[in-house]
């Protein structure tokens, strides 16, 4: 959570510096992104354990988002 | 972990990024997901300021469409907050940015109840009916606004 320690940081020193409203500030969204292997590398991999999977592997193959 | 350089730019420009890897961040991948009831990669998830959910987005999607979701998202985050005129704007920018999105029916349903909310005129949800004779009839979300209609 280092990384969204250190935004969060830097927002409220923004904030603090008068470059964002506190409606700005409270208005600040988080993207939390869930990530895997990427696509080429888990082609082949059985699905991974999310935190509440099955024991045994999915048969679906599993893409990471290459956006 | 996003390379498509509009899809970086909107990130920075609305949200705070927080990133679980199920491997490179494996321990705060199990916290997270938990908490969030993640089943899969990759599953992407707007928070508001207080860390509740105001939208999913579960498995790839190109760029366009990732947008087009990651808008709506910030969209409904506003709706949450009851910010109702800035929801309605967001909402309509999903529609005008992103016209043949699959989150583009679903923002028009909530740009018109945005309206409602903002000014408890009826006539904003039968101007929505309207809308979806026009476009995006087919989708389930003209179905939704069909009621609006009668």
């Amino acid at each position: 959570m280092r990384r969204m320690e250190t935004t969060i940081s830097t927002l409220l020193g923004q904030y603090e510096n008068g470059a964002i409203t506190r409606r700005e500030l409270i208005r600040s969204l988080a993207l939390l992104a869930f990530a895997g292997p990427a696509a080429a590398q888990s082609a082949a991999a059985p699905a991974a354990a999310g935190p509440a999977a099955a024991p045994a592997p999915r048969k679906n193959l599993r893409r990471d988002n290459k956006n | 972990m996003y390379t498509n350089p509009r899809v970086v730019e909107f990130i920075d420009s609305h949200f705070v990024p927080v990133r679980a890897h199920v491997k490179e961040n494996h321990d705060e991948f199990q916290r997270l997901g938990a908490k969030y009831d993640a089943q899969w990669t990759p599953t992407a998830l707007v928070l508001d300021s207080d860390g509740q959910e105001r939208h999913r987005v579960e498995g790839f999607l190109p760029a366009d469409d990732f947008l087009s979701q990651l808008a709506l998202g910030a969209a409904k985050a506003a709706f949450s907050a009851g910010d109702f005129a800035r929801a309605e704007r967001l909402f309509d920018e999903v529609q005008q940015k992103h016209p043949q999105s699959d989150a583009a029916p679903e923002a028009q349903y909530w740009s018109g109840v945005s309206r409602y909310k903002a000014t408890n005129d009826p006539s904003a949800l039968g101007a929505t009916y309207q809308k979806f004779q026009q476009r995006y009839k087919d989708s389930s979300w003209a179905k939704k606004a069909s009621v609006w209609g009668k």
